[in-house]
């Protein structure tokens, strides 16, 4: 009965698998990672978030957004992502170089917010959402989110409503006398989500449909009869 | 191990010394520590599963509470779970595993006292974890949300537990194993690896970017499928031989499934695409398929045990155990379901996945542990155990409110993954399409909310009638001398 | 009803045994199976364990083949770029546009004219009022992107090329060249209103 130590490497062994494949792979592969440059643009992907933004993330963490919002989209044809506008491409690792901690979420109680800074909403709207996102369901339908109003300060207004005051529509407006101002917590998420953009061009995403074909002179175009790219320009301009 | 182990370990113990301990002794050592490990188990199940009733009803009624920062979603939800993890799930496991430790190995629990001071610093690092998430110090890992100055206690305290149960384990007269000490022992050690693994490189030294999502799953999957499930199998393995007075059908079956779990439960389990180079999701999906084959093995060893045995009158205890059984099974099964390529597309993101997590926890682990410690709380106290009548009623509700929570959001998961998958289907009514099945979901989490509480409060009835004989007791040889 | 756990009281003192059942040997065959069908799922989706291949990709030689190589690859994918920030929103990436908001781009006649004059007019100035689309009638208002953003003749010509040549959509006219920009859009730079359909209709489109 001196096996006792040997068995207990094996089982070590065995279980210690699990984070040979899992975590040590990935971290050799990926752990070193650094931030790409465009061939055409150089610019740097991913870029640092802004200091409110990154103070936003913070905020997001604090409250446990991503128990209910992913951050991470599947390429096209996978899953309805695409036509639902979640993202333009898939996710990759490349995306969330400097997110700390990294939240990619688990589940779409609520939609996923890897490219809502993408979505042209709006400050207005979003803050808005995050007071009550009632106020911004679609059609009026309920929305499940929990509505956060300790992330803004009810005011009584002083000589004029303050510019930065929450426009609630009638059904929802606080008592009359009374303006809802976000609180800097509010704001640094709404810096956070306008952050959120994951569309940069990346080697390791080519467009599918290789586009090589486009300088050819095949067109659909209704009556293709000139498509001579050196044309006189002077033909073209018709005053207006 | 095999070999040693070939001659059966039938109860007829070899070693002489062993009949020198008699049960009742080895009961009484476990006493305080095992006890304060349940009671304290106990609350914190009635804390989570209160929690996890306002987590289900502001699913949706989200306005439900919603003025208080304290109790928004995003903080009562991890706070609810990890609650059931570390705060009932670990602590009942370290009273049965200490309490088997014992029996199996016929041997005393030693300074019980090191053990009680252990467990307060558990509770004390629990309570000031759970705090720290509700006041949003989360750390916002999934499963480690405890904030960094809470996870010092708790490993303290799992340190002090974990040597002090090793000892119990070394100090053991009965020199045969029976496959219960397999899976507690390396569950013992397994903990303490993830625990600082994960600590490590998510809180201490972070990992960049993406390979964070790696250790999380990681983690998590080591944490539920690992730990959770061997501790969990290991008393299956005991309990059924045990209250049905039959030989465990399988040596070889259970070496099997340890080994499978052990190899195959720790892959993480992660979505076809989630942002990492394909081959990791692949790996992931592969060998955690393979998941399947210990938990076939698992239910065929309960099946020999239990084929033909009829009772005049069916343990209530035994029923819990079975439906532990159960559900790991579906909890496993579920799992492995969604990483199955075609079907992830329609599950990821949906509540089949967290509805996983439910069958694990409650359905698997909560039933085989409620069933132990009502076989373990009489035994060590020295009092008569509950009435049947009692644990019946209990275990009744326990299971209903598992099923119907489990049933109705693992269904409420299908619909809401095929809704998702439809992009005629605006989000707005996905969302709209998931409402019945979480209301439905909120009666099950009501009924494990009175499960708790009924455990708590049959525990406390049995702490007071041992205080009262033991008050008694010490009354009469008072009046003797 | 009492009695039951008394007699399992009773039994407390024997641990239980066990017996040594042999494995069926149909789980040993599984183990097979699933190994196997296993390494033929990391071969197909495994990527080839590169860091640089993610799913729909196969392998690092798609990858690579795949990257922008002529010059025109380069203005499409930079047409792309400029998509993304500009016209994305309204117009969705699926270039089907979104009802009430945007008209679409996949298959709209506008579009798809043998001369781009009117479309850079309209990337240019941004459209007002009513406007028949794919035989649908919109009446929006189209801010003037090109100027407001003020995109460079260049920019403009990879935005247009990307817009009318993009296949994923349906579109396969033909590219439009920095000449052809400059040309539409000189008569209307200084220009600060949206342009009607009226005016557009005075530009030959063929």
């Amino acid at each position: 009965m001196n096996y006792g130590p040997l068995i207990f490497l094996g089982i070590f062994f065995t279980m210690s698998l699990s984070w040979l494949g899992l975590v040590l792979g990935p971290n050799l592969q990926l752990g070193k990672q650094a931030p790409e440059q465009n061939e055409k643009t150089g610019a740097l992907y991913p870029q640092t978030r802004s200091g409110l933004a990154q103070q936003g993330a913070q905020i997001y963490r604090e409250n446990g957004c991503f128990y209910c919002h992913s951050q991470q989209v599947g390429p096209k044809g996978f899953s309805s992502d695409f036509e639902r506008g979640w993202g333009e491409r898939r996710t990759v690792a490349a995306d969330y170089l400097f997110d700390q901690p990294v939240m990619a979420g688990s589940q779409r109680i609520g939609p996923d917010l890897a490219n809502v800074g993408l979505r042209q909403l709006g400050d207005n709207f979003l803050l808005l959402h995050i007071y009550n996102s009632q106020i911004t369901a679609p059609d009026g339908k309920k929305s499940n989110m929990p509505s956060y109003p300790y992330l803004f300060e009810k005011r009584k207004i002083g000589r004029a409503v303050s510019v930065d005051a929450l426009k609630l529509p009638e059904k929802f407006a606080s008592e009359p006398g009374y303006e809802i101002v976000p609180r800097q917590e509010a704001r640094a998420l709404v810096a956070y989500l306008r952050s959120l953009k994951a569309n940069a061009p990346l080697f390791e995403l080519p467009s599918l449909t290789p586009s090589t074909n486009v300088v050819e002179e095949t067109t659909n175009a209704p009556a293709a009869t000139d498509t001579n790219a050196a044309q006189p320009s002077a033909t073209n301009s018709t005053p207006k | 191990m095999s070999s040693s182990t070939q001659q059966s370990c039938d109860g007829s113990p070899t070693a002489a010394n062993s009949e020198l301990l008699s049960s009742k002794e080895i009961d009484a050592s476990c006493r305080f520590p095992v006890f304060v490990f349940f009671i304290s188990a106990a609350i914190w199940f009635l804390v989570s599963s209160v929690l996890g009733l306002i987590v289900s009803i502001k699913l949706h009624s989200p306005n439900f509470l919603a003025g208080c920062e304290w109790l928004t979603y995003g903080r009562i939800r991890p706070a609810q779970l990890d609650a059931m993890v570390y705060g009932f799930a670990a602590q009942a496991a370290f009273g049965v595993t200490l309490w088997l430790f014992c029996r199996l190995g016929r041997t005393r629990l030693f300074a019980p006292g090191v053990l009680l001071l252990a467990a307060k610093l558990w509770n004390i690092g629990i309570a000031i974890g759970t705090a720290g998430i509700l006041a949003g110090h989360s750390t916002g890992f999934e499963w480690l949300e405890y904030p960094r100055y809470a996870s010092p206690i708790l490993f303290v305290a799992y340190a002090l537990i974990g040597i002090w149960a090793v000892l119990t384990f070394h100090a053991r007269r009965q020199q045969q194993l029976f496959p219960t000490q397999w899976y507690l022992l390396a569950a013992l050690f397994w903990f303490a690896w993830i625990y600082t693994a994960a600590n490590m490189l998510l809180i201490c030294a972070p990992v960049r970017g993406v390979v964070q999502i790696c250790v999380t799953a990681w983690y998590a999957s080591n944490l539920l499928n690992v730990w959770l499930s061997a501790i969990g199998v290991g008393v299956i393995f005991y309990f059924i031989p045990k209250l049905t007075n039959r030989p465990l059908h399988s040596y070889y079956l259970a070496l099997f499934a340890f080994w499978g779990i052990a190899l195959f439960g720790g892959w993480g389990f992660l979505n076809v695409n989630a942002p990492l180079p394909s081959w990791i999701p692949s790996l992931s999906a592969v060998l955690g398929t393979i998941m399947i084959l210990p938990v076939i093995c698992v239910a065929l060893n309960v099946r020999g045990t239990m084929a033909g045995y009829k009772s005049a009158v069916p343990s209530p205890i035994l029923n819990l155990i079975r439906f532990g059984a159960f559900s790991f099974v579906v909890a496993q099964l579920m799992n492995v379901v969604a990483v199955i390529r075609p079907l992830n597309e329609i599950l990821a993101f949906t509540y089949f996945t967290s509805t996983q997590t439910h069958w694990l926890l409650l359905g698997f682990f909560a039933s085989v542990m409620f069933g132990a410690i009502y076989y373990i709380a009489p035994l060590i106290l020295n009092v008569d155990p509950p009435a049947a009548k009692k644990i019946r009623l209990h275990s009744m509700v326990l299971i209903a409110g598992v099923i119907i929570y489990g049933v109705a959001l693992s269904i409420g998961g299908i619909v809401q993954g095929i809704n998702l998958n439809n992009s005629q289907v605006a989000f707005i009514d996905v969302v709209k399409g998931t409402f019945p099945f979480l209301h439905a979901s909120t009666i099950g989490s009501l009924l494990i909310l009175i499960a708790g509480l009924m455990l708590l409060l049959n525990l406390l009835s049995l702490g007071c009638r041992a205080g009262c004989g033991c008050f008694k007791n010490s009354k009469k040889s008072e009046v003797r001398s | 009803m009492k009695s039951a756990p008394k007699t399992t009281q009773s039994q407390n003192g024997a641990e239980p045994s066990v017996n040594f059942t042999p494995v069926p040997v149909v789980i040993f065959l599984l183990v097979g199976i699933l190994f196997y069908l296993g390494q033929l799922y990391l071969d197909h989706y495994g990527g080839g364990f590169n860091g640089k291949v993610y799913g729909p990709y196969d392998s690092w030689k798609m990858v690579e083949n795949l990257q922008p190589k002529g010059a025109g690859d380069i203005v499409f994918a930079q047409g792309r770029k400029i998509y993304d920030t500009a016209c994305l929103a309204c117009h969705q990436g699926s270039g089907m546009g979104s009802a009430g908001i945007a008209p679409p781009l996949a298959g709209s006649e506008w579009v798809l004219a043998a001369k781009p004059d009117r479309l850079v007019r309209i990337a240019h100035l941004g459209v007002s009022g009513p406007i028949t689309v794919k035989g649908v009638a919109w009446n929006m208002q189209m801010p003037g992107m090109g100027r407001d953003l003020g995109l460079s003749d260049e920019d403009m010509a990879a935005l247009l090329t990307y817009i009318r040549g993009n296949k994923e959509w349906g579109n396969n006219a033909s590219v439009v060249t920095t000449e052809q920009v400059k040309a539409a859009r000189d008569p209307v730079r200084e220009r600060q209103t949206q342009i009607t359909v009226e005016e557009l209709s005075s530009v030959p489109d063929q």
